[in-house]
């Protein structure tokens, strides 16, 4: 697991590394070293923007991941992820109602988690009122809890501002972090880092709850305690990065299976694993969507080109989308 | 502590379903064997599950050293109780070894993390139950026979006063039902208080300190030597027979003829 770790590792700083330097004002490393702290000079400024980026980036990353692989265990289903169950959609309308009422951060963030949460409860809710038992209930009521959702940020949109709010909507809505400043990630960053904290510091618990209910109590655990406590983490995780970046799709559902893949089931490795390879999957993805255009490339779609592949090959080569 | 299980004037029936048991009654001291007997359906796993908390009774109580098992807490209860059930583990793919410790969850808190003490027991557990090979392989990849044991050693490592076992030899060849058998009487000296449920009435009187039978809606509780033929065939509702192997009775099922 240690090796494992250390590659994973040494890889993220070796991207963090390229991401610093690439991009359409492109440094040599040397210059970057000379830059830094530097603020008053061209290359120094774009240094300190982009490292902003780069924390940024690294910390939905990591969040996205971390939700995902919280999701799947706490739900004992490999199709769970921030996406698959709506929570991100529902997220981006409470965000979007946000912006509609012109309010400030904070409250865009407020209001982002809790239509996120409303949205995993709504799923949670369809999914056992089915009346057949399988693991497509919780994906088919994410459908429709996200399908609503998308109908009511569809309805925001046509009420917004088209001069301002509803490009500010659209934007937001394919994923991309070219509007993060360092305001935003002063606000976002310290709710990224304590859900996300949270979580690693609880996974031993999360391999009990993937078992059954009367395994769980059996144990001497609350299944509903434990698991409403993991599910409000992984949502303010999701929320929050919706906030920082909009919709960013694939890395929740796929880097848990990917970091599963290296290390097996046990959720001691897999956070933490899961953690490190989002975050350099998401660096990779928003360095090459920032470096080969003028206008950033929305994430969504150079996420889903990497994840659908990925999740084939996954689907090919072990049991499909065990935990 | 004496760890001795009783259960009073139980009844429990599923919603618009009749009763399964009314007016139950056990006592099983500390260090002793109780093996549950009854046909399939009749309600062995529900009543298991009353015992243990699973299921809360339409009336009557259970108690653990006087204490009433309502009154616990899930922490309180796995510490003094732990339970073998027949889907224990089932659709985990977690290696054994990750699977035995999470029977030390509740020691620790929400952030807690396993720590050497947790693993020694995990590792004493398995090499109770003779499959120390298998703590790197994953639940997912073990056949029937060694899940069972795994899924005991999970209650040992768990450190309950009282095991409640489901059917624990009904996946096992007969070699692992001898490891199995052993295992429990083993435990009974121990001082391990333990209820167990089978169909197969040879190893009741094997293993048991004392029978209960259940039966149309009736618990009765019996010494070994009651047990006879004709008590078996009421139950089971079929010919069979008693042959004497020393001092002890094994049971045949008559009227199936060699082919």
């Amino acid at each position: 697991m240690m090796r494992k770790m250390g590659i994973a590792l040494a890889l993220l700083v070796l991207v963090c590394g390229v991401a610093i330097c690439v991009g359409n004002y492109a440094l040599t490393p040397s210059q970057v070293l000379q830059a830094l702290g530097h603020t008053q000079t061209p290359a120094g400024m774009v240094v300190a923007l982009r490292v902003v980026r780069l924390v940024a980036v690294v910390l939905v990353g990591a969040g996205l991941s971390m939700a995902g692989a919280t999701y799947q265990a706490v739900f004992a289903n490999g199709l769970a992820s921030p996406n698959v169950l709506g929570v991100a959609t529902g997220a981006s309308v409470g965000a979007a109602f946000a912006i509609l009422c012109g309010w400030p951060l904070w409250a865009v963030e407020g209001c982002a988690f809790i239509s996120g949460l409303a949205t995993v409860s709504l799923t949670l809710t369809l999914s056992r009122l089915l009346p057949q038992k399988q693991t497509l209930n919780l994906v088919l009521a994410g459908m429709i809890a996200g399908g609503l959702a998308t109908s009511c940020l569809g309805l925001i949109k046509y009420i917004a501002d088209p001069q301002d709010q509803l490009q500010s909507i659209v934007f937001w809505e394919l994923g991309s972090f070219a509007k993060v400043d360092q305001t935003a990630l002063t606000v976002i960053a310290p709710v990224l880092s304590l859900a996300g904290g949270f979580l690693l510091a609880a996974r031993w618990r999360l391999n009990a709850l993937t078992l059954d209910d009367d395994a769980i109590v059996a144990l001497g655990l609350s299944p509903r305690a434990n698991r409403n406590a993991m599910v409000v983490a992984a949502t303010l995780l999701t929320a929050a990065s919706v906030c920082l970046c909009g919709e960013v799709g694939w890395v929740g559902l796929v880097v848990p299976h990917l970091a599963r893949s290296f290390v097996g089931s046990d959720n001691r490795r897999v956070l933490p694993l899961t953690a490190v390879i989002g975050a350099t999957v998401l660096l990779t993805a928003d360095t090459f969507a920032r470096s080969v255009s003028v206008n950033d490339i929305p994430l969504s779609i150079i996420t889903g080109f990497i994840g659908v592949p990925v999740l084939i090959v996954i689907l090919l080569r072990r049991q499909p989308l065990g935990l | 502590m004496d760890y001795e299980l009783t259960a009073k004037n139980l009844a429990f029936a599923y919603p618009h379903r009749p009763a399964l048991f009314t007016q139950a009654q056990l006592q099983v001291p500390q260090g002793h064997i109780l093996v549950l007997l009854g046909p399939n359906g009749i309600g062995k796993s529900t009543l298991l599950g009353c015992l243990t908390g699973r299921l809360q009774p339409l009336s009557g109580q259970v108690c653990i050293a006087g204490v009433d098992l309502a009154s616990l807490n899930a922490r309180q209860r796995a510490a003094r109780l732990a339970v073998v059930a027949q889907t224990g583990g089932r659709g985990s793919t977690l290696s054994v070894q990750d699977y035995l410790l999470l029977g030390r969850v509740s020691q620790h808190g929400l952030f807690g993390q396993p720590d050497a003490a947790d693993r020694q027991c995990v590792a004493q557990a398995l090499a109770r139950v003779g499959q120390s090979q298998l703590a790197p392989l994953s639940l997912a990849t073990l056949s029937g026979g060694q899940k069972q044991l795994v899924m005991i050693a999970a209650a040992l490592v768990q450190a309950a006063q009282i095991l409640v076992l489901d059917e624990p030899t009904a996946a096992l060849d007969l070699k692992n039902q001898a490891l199995v058998l052993r295992l429990l009487q083993s435990l009974k000296h121990d001082g391990k208080t333990i209820i167990v449920t089978t169909h197969d009435p040879n190893q009741a009187t094997l293993i048991a300190d004392s029978i209960a039978i259940l039966q149309a809606q009736h618990l009765e509780q019996i010494t070994v030597s009651q047990l006879s033929a004709a008590r078996l065939e009421a139950l089971y509702q079929t010919p069979i027979d008693a042959v004497w192997h020393g001092q002890r009775p094994v049971y045949l099922i008559k009227g199936v003829d060699p082919s």
